[in-house]
């Protein structure tokens, strides 16, 4: 273990020789790459060529911890796992919080590279240095719970941390997820379903080894800081009293809630499902992450009418929105059996609410019928039918088969117009923010390289004219002038293309969104402060955004070399059209031409003309590699 | 001049009020941005607020009876 928050080895398993090697990593690596995405993608642009199948051996995963997790600087928990997305075609990446990334440095691996295909299931067993790969036959067809359950009892230690994949990643479902600790994901881009694809059910992980920081008192210092500044900041407050779902009212009142499969955005039941009733009546507390403070995850009481499991936690925003509005459904019992649910078998909320808002409109739409769901039409606003077909598309049985496969593959299967009513951008489906309410969020979800995905950048609100919560964070970055959530001009290209390169670096860092500037207490200079105290190194905000700036162009060339392009750099139609409710009803507030010429200057400002890095760039960030190969 | 506001998404907590509306009657009362001091709420952390389903701008000004709705600014995830 090196004394600066890394650990300096990578762990690569190839699970068709069950060959376990250990790679050494100097600092300059971590340095250039920080950790999670950056160490991912170093490795994917090496070894996954075009062409590669998603679900075929020669797919690549990466896990990787934040280069500060696992030290005690807070609200850092973040891992990340990366390969080619079985759901998208390109890059995969999804972020999960949690205690997973801690335990894997305290293991003394900064990231695990996993390879090839198991010829029967295992799973891979991580304790303080050494890895073996462990026979998985007993807890295959296992949920997450039964899983997490049995392999603690198998290793007979209740503190190893263990991420894994439900039934949903064992049949590649598309769109499967990550778990793990059972209420922590790597939910998006179907990652799960390339863990099933390589027949590796589990990562279990168990270290003893505390990560050193060059700076221990330093970091501890910093720590201390925030745990005081937390308990007066607003923000951080408010994602502890009522975390993520207060976005229900809010949403709803702006007029930009999903609904009934995106045909409105306003829900007539959104008190139903909000966070003041879910704070009120369901929940027992809060939960938290490896050292942080802020105590933002929702805990639930569990039980009610239909005897929801509190041990796979709370609906997120994203969930409620998901398979609530935007299924027509009002009731927070379903919407809460329906997370355990998918989180249970071990998909992502969003887009299995999606596939399933989808097929309630090409219902109502007259595409399918009784006939093609089980004898009963599936219909908005029918909470047992939501809880019913996640099950299905888990089992793949049936029309869940086909939804297994994505929204957007399931439509162009259907055909008769259902490719209208899938609301995704490089077949990810989006995520529950209406980009004519915060027209930067429709940039981020262009330009995102793994599709549809709402935290590339930040949120335009944020920036907004006057708010000077963004005008504190945006001072470092340059940006001194609000921005109008509405506005697509420069100014707010600008602010996202920044913020895209900020959250990248945190992405890298290991660092919670909801810890840090801007959405929460640690501010950008104390942020600079815990990579200095944990790493010795005399480092500076220029030199962190370059490790933002610089995964953002690995991934742009990934994606390139996978067949991506600026074609695919759109918007769904329905984005175009006018807002059909709320304050700004009936008027259409992204006008295409600004759209399409926001996302040609986001190429101008990160040196990608004709939407690929140039030569140049690739070698001002340090990787004149990729610009020779 | 007397306006009730109701407080969504954790705003009230925040405020340390035990109800979700709360009647405000102080003559310093003028403008939208002005409800945000009598409620001990800082700058920045309402995201949105609304009247009779008009969306308000913090430098709109306030009538006397009026009903306004303020959100928190928290955002998904
Ligand atoms: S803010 Fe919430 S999600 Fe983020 S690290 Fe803390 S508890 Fe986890």
């Amino acid at each position: 273990m090196m004394a600066g928050g890394f650990c300096g080895r990578i762990l690569d398993v190839d699970l068709t020789t069950a060959q376990v090697t250990v790679e050494e990593k100097d600092e300059r690596f971590f340095r250039a790459y920080g950790g999670g995405p950056g160490v991912g993608l170093h490795y994917l642009l090496q070894d996954v060529p075009a062409g590669t199948d998603p679900l075929g051996p020669g797919n690549v995963m990466v896990f990787a911890a934040g280069l500060l997790t696992g030290t005690l600087a807070p609200s850092v928990p973040r891992n990340t796992v990366c390969a080619l997305s079985p759901l998208t075609g390109a890059l995969g990446k999804a972020e999960a919080g949690g205690w997973w990334g801690a335990e894997l440095k305290m293991a003394g691996f900064d990231a695990v590279v996993v390879r090839g295909r198991a010829a029967r299931p295992v799973y891979l067993w991580i304790k303080d240095g050494a890895a073996e790969i462990r026979d998985a036959g007993r807890v295959w067809g296992k949920d997450t719970g039964e899983t997490d359950a049995a392999l603690k009892g198998e290793l007979g230690d209740a503190r190893v941390r263990i991420t894994m994949i439900g039934p949903g990643g064992e049949r590649m479902v598309r769109f499967a997820s990550i778990v793990n600790e059972l209420v922590h994901f790597n939910g998006r881009n179907g990652l799960g379903a390339v863990m099933g694809s390589k027949n590796l059910k589990a990562i279990a992980v168990r270290g003893t080894t505390r990560v050193a920081a060059a700076d221990p008192a330093g970091v501890q210092g910093l720590a201390r800081w925030v745990a005081e500044a937390a308990k007066e900041n607003a923000l951080a407050k408010l994602l502890h009293i009522q975390g993520t779902p207060a976005t229900v009212a809010s949403s709803d009142a702006a007029g930009g809630l999903p609904t009934r499969n995106w045909s409105a955005g306003s829900f007539e039941e959104a008190k139903e499902i909000g966070g003041d009733k879910l704070t009120d009546e369901y929940l027992s507390g809060t939960g938290t992450c490896f050292a942080c403070p802020i105590r933002c995850k929702r805990a639930l009481k569990g039980g009610g009418p239909l005897g929801v499991e509190a041990k796979f936690g709370g609906p997120e925003y994203e969930t409620i929105a998901a398979l609530g509005s935007n299924c027509g459904v009002g009731d927070l019992d379903v919407v809460c059996k329906a997370n355990e649910l998918c989180n249970r078998l071990g998909m992502d909320t969003i887009s299995t609410g999606a596939a399933i808002s989808f097929a309630m409109q090409c219902t109502a739409a007259g595409i399918i019928g009784a006939a093609d769901t089980d004898g009963r039409e599936l219909r908005f606003g029918d909470g047992r039918a939501v809880l019913e077909w996640i099950g299905k598309i888990a089992r793949r049985e049936g029309f869940g088969d086909l939804l297994a496969e994505g929204a957007r593959t399931a439509a162009k299967r259907l055909g008769k117009g259902a490719e209208e009513y899938v609301v995704h951008v490089k077949g990810q489906e989006a995520p529950m923010h209406d980009p004519r309410v915060k027209a930067g969020v429709g940039l981020q979800y262009a330009l995102s390289p793994i599709g549809a995905d709402h935290w590339f950048a930040q949120h335009d609100p944020l920036f907004a004219p006057g708010n000077p919560v963004g005008a504190a964070t945006g001072q470092p970055l340059g940006i001194l002038e609000g921005v109008a959530p509405g506005d697509l001009t420069g100014d707010k290209v600008r602010m996202v293309y920044y913020t895209s390169m900020l959250n990248s670096l945190y992405d890298a860092l290991g660092v919670c969104f909801f810890g840090f500037a801007p959405r929460s207490v640690t501010p950008l200079n104390k942020m600079i402060a815990l990579v200095q105290a944990a790493t010795g190194w005399d480092t500076n905000l220029w030199e962190m955004l370059k490790i933002g700036e610089r995964i953002n162009a690995m991934a742009r060339e990934f994606n390139c070399r996978q067949g991506f392009g600026t074609d695919d750099d759109v918007l769904p139609a329905k984005f175009f059209a006018p807002l059909p409710s709320g304050p700004n009803k009936g008027k259409a507030t992204i006008d295409r031409e600004a759209f399409r010429q926001a996302v040609e200057m986001y190429y101008e400002m990160a040196g990608w003309p004709g939407g690929r890095p140039s030569r140049g760039k690739l070698y001002e960030l340090g990787l004149g590699w990729l610009a020779q190969q | 001049m007397k306006v009730s506001v109701v407080l969504v998404g954790g705003l009230r907590e925040l405020a340390g009020l035990d109800g979700k509306t709360v009647l405000l009657d102080d003559p310093s009362l003028r403008k939208v941005a002005d409800l945000l001091p009598l409620l001990r709420l800082p700058p920045g952390i309402v995201g949105l607020a609304m009247s009779g389903g008009r969306q308000l701008d913090w430098e709109d000004d306030l009538a006397e009876g009026m009903a306004v709705t303020l959100y928190s600014l928290v955002g998904g995830g």
